[in-house]
């Protein structure tokens, strides 16, 4: 374990990745980009993230489901949902960080979970 | 018939020829008699010749009146008289006071008795009296007893002729009395007719009355209407409310109270609805009668009995509840109620008109959805260029120059402002939809409408209103969506400020009322049209006052705001006039239950 800590994130708009890939390395993460959960659990194995951002609508397998997977598999990664949906409806996660993300509601989020 | 005619054109009014037949028979056979037979001697040939004369004559007489017809004519009555004369000569000329002949005077003489009127037993009298006089013309009686022969043998005519009279009369009179009786039968049955053929009449528009009646009842299909007693029991039932409840008419009438046609959760919100007006109704001068009204719904579950009371008070109540078919199938629907008087004025029950809703519904859901989509879909991109422009702004190895921190900063705002209308649009498709939900939480609503006031007085500054805010110095504490309740007064206070002229006025207040917290704005703005008051709160509607200054908006806060309201279960209400200004007011309870 090596190196910055690990940040796993799962969205399905590349653009919403790159942005939180920027965001995240400039807090000093390393970041495991995924564009939909079926290839984040295909990485379980070769990753232990100590932060995931998961985004709710995703296709095939949901942000939910990925959510509970990383909890079970990863207990002491920080979990925080993402999601244009309104805040009430995300499952149990860590933090919450509604969409648009910016640098402050991003730092914002982290420091809550004291990653 | 013919024969019955005949009979009574015989005997019941027979004709002169008949009645002159016994005299004319009795004066043949005398004559048979006298000339062939008993050798009598006819001692005065003349007077025989002129007896027979005068009854051939009067035959004669007697036909003539038959063929004409003429039976109650004066003429007719000289017959028997001339019977009687003709008869006292035949007598005479037959051997006068020894004549075997003179008892066939009787048979004129009761003739002369039956007709109407004493005066002919006088002429009886004198006639006979006369006949019996002829004789003794020549000779006059010179004995007693001739003396009383010439009396006696009239005043026995003369007595007969009484009984004759008289019993004729009563006979007469009988008749009479039987023909009136008949004529007055007559008119009875005339009258009896005349009355069947109305009352046919009448039945005849009653079945075309009832037939149109039939076929406008079967002809509702698209509605299910229905009526009921006061019982709630099923006692008309349409096609259409067969078709939406899947039962027929034979398994409903009178079998089926109206309670089993809604949802648990529908009598339930239905109790909750019209509670107050249940009560209400129950309250009425004569106790006898409300005990009897409550007797009859007793078996009903509340919500029912509530929904008559309120169709009682206000004499017809529409709402949208959830019906349920025969075979459990929920359906949307409008629920009419109308209550239903007799002619008299006495209450038969109600009338429910329901309509299905499920399209509606569906469509609405539809279009709720579509909006819900189109507003996820817009955020993601919205989200993007918000992100990034965050990453241009805030680079610490490539700062931006001040000209285009500036740019940036104005795509930023608008980008904000995309998002801000993006949001609403979702909230009021949820709010249309009911689905959007409540984080409850206890907060004091000073504080809420503090941070309002500051978030919105850059806008006043610029737009040169004064704001102000009146709460009271202790803390309101509220359960509500404190984000939502914030989202409401901002709105409240952007309208506000958008609609008031520079040098105008705005304040925000809250105060506890007891179980409820009020909250007003109030402004010294545009003020709002009387007539557009009511549409005020609908989805994209925009006052004239708004379109007509130009003031900004796409007709969304309102409804969001009332959308807010009464998700919390508060009540939202305005007073405005044209010119002065508007107050909005909200009543929030203290503690709001989640929806």
């Amino acid at each position: 374990m090596a190196g910055a800590r690990l940040a796993l994130i799962i969205d399905d708009s590349e653009d919403q990745l790159d942005l939180l890939q920027r965001l995240l390395e400039r807090e000093g993460f390393q970041v495991f980009a995924a564009i939909d959960a079926e290839s984040a659990i295909a990485a379980f194995d070769e990753i232990s993230p100590a932060l995931a951002i998961v985004d709710l609508n995703l296709p095939g397998v949901t942000g939910a489901e990925v959510a509970l997977r990383i909890r079970a598999r990863f207990p002491e990664c920080a979990l925080i949902v993402s999601s244009v949906l309104d805040a009430v409806d995300y499952p149990e996660a860590d933090a919450a960080l509604p969409k648009p993300v910016t640098g402050a509601s991003l730092r914002e989020a982290i420091s809550k979970v004291a990653v | 018939m013919t024969k019955r005619s005949l009979q009574q054109r015989l005997f019941d009014r027979p004709s002169p020829l008949l009645k002159q037949i016994p005299s004319l028979s009795g004066l043949l056979i005398a004559l048979g008699l006298s000339i062939y037979v008993l050798d009598i001697s006819l001692s005065n040939v003349m007077l025989v010749s002129v007896g027979s004369g005068l009854i051939f004559g009067a035959t004669a007489i007697a036909v003539w009146m038959s063929a004409r017809q003429r039976y109650e004519d004066v003429i007719v009555m000289l017959i028997p008289m001339i019977d009687i004369v003709a008869l006292g000569l035949f007598r005479w000329g037959t051997g006068g006071v020894n004549s075997l002949f003179g008892a066939l005077m009787l048979l004129p003489v009761v003739w002369l008795a039956t007709a109407p009127g004493v005066r002919y037993v006088a002429l009886v009298a004198v006639l006979t009296s006369f006949n019996y006089l002829l004789p003794y013309l020549a000779a006059p009686p010179d004995t007693w007893t001739d003396w009383l022969r010439v009396v006696i043998s009239p005043l026995v005519f003369a007595g007969v002729a009484v009984v004759i009279n008289d019993l004729s009369r009563q006979q007469r009179r009988k008749v009479q009395e039987a023909q009136s009786l008949v004529r007055e039968l007559k008119v009875a049955l005339s009258i009896n007719e005349t009355m069947i053929e109305k009352l046919q009449e009448k039945k005849k528009e009653h079945q075309a009355l009832l037939d149109s009646f039939a076929s406008l009842w079967s002809s509702i299909t698209a509605q299910a209407i229905f009526a009921i007693d006061t019982c709630g029991t099923v006692t008309a039932w349409t096609p259409g409310a067969e078709q939406l409840f899947g039962l027929n008419e034979r398994q409903v009438l009178g079998a089926v109270t109206v309670d089993s046609f809604f949802t648990p959760t529908a009598l339930a919100i239905l109790s909750e609805e019209f509670a107050t007006s249940s009560t209400g109704a129950v309250v009425a001068a004569d106790g006898s009668e409300v005990d009897a009204e409550i007797d009859s719904s007793a078996a009903l579950p509340d919500g029912v009995r509530a929904l008559f009371a309120a169709a009682e008070a206000a004499s017809d109540i529409e709402t949208i509840l959830d019906v349920a078919s025969a075979s459990g199938r929920v359906i949307p629907a409008r629920v009419t109620i109308t209550q239903r008087l007799g002619a008299d004025g006495n209450q038969l029950g109600y009338l429910l008109v329901i309509t299905d809703e499920s399209r509606a519904v569906e469509v609405a859901r539809m279009k709720d959805e579509f909006v819900g989509m189109v507003s996820h879909e817009l955020r993601t991109p919205l989200s993007s260029i918000i992100g990034f422009l965050d990453l241009l702004q805030n680079d610490p190895e490539q700062p931006l120059t001040a000209d285009q921190l500036e740019f940036v900063e104005v795509i930023n705002r608008n980008a904000n402002r995309l998002l801000a209308l993006v949001g609403d649009l979702l909230f009021t498709a949820q709010a249309e939809s009911g689905s959007f939900p409540l984080a409850l939480g206890e907060f004091d609503l000073t504080k809420s409408v503090a941070v309002a006031v500051q978030s919105a007085s850059p806008i006043a500054l610029r737009a040169g209103v004064e704001l102000e805010s009146d709460t009271p110095d202790e803390p309101l504490m509220i359960c509500a969506d404190a984000t939502r309740i914030g989202q409401a007064l901002d709105n409240l206070l952007s309208n506000a400020l958008k609609f008031t002229p520079a040098g105008g006025r705005v304040v925000v207040g809250a105060r506890s009322t007891g179980e409820n917290v009020d909250i007003w704005v109030r402004d010294t703005g545009l003020g709002i049209p009387k007539a557009e008051q009511e549409q005020l709160f609908t989805r994209f509607f925009r006052a004239s006052t708004a379109t007509r200054n130009a003031v900004p908006g796409i007709g969304l806060g309102l409804n969001i705001i009332r959308a807010i309201v009464i998700a919390h279960h508060g009540k939202m209400s305005v007073t405005s006039a044209e010119g002065e200004g508007t107050e909005f007011n909200i009543s929030l309870p203290r503690e709001s239950s989640s929806t």
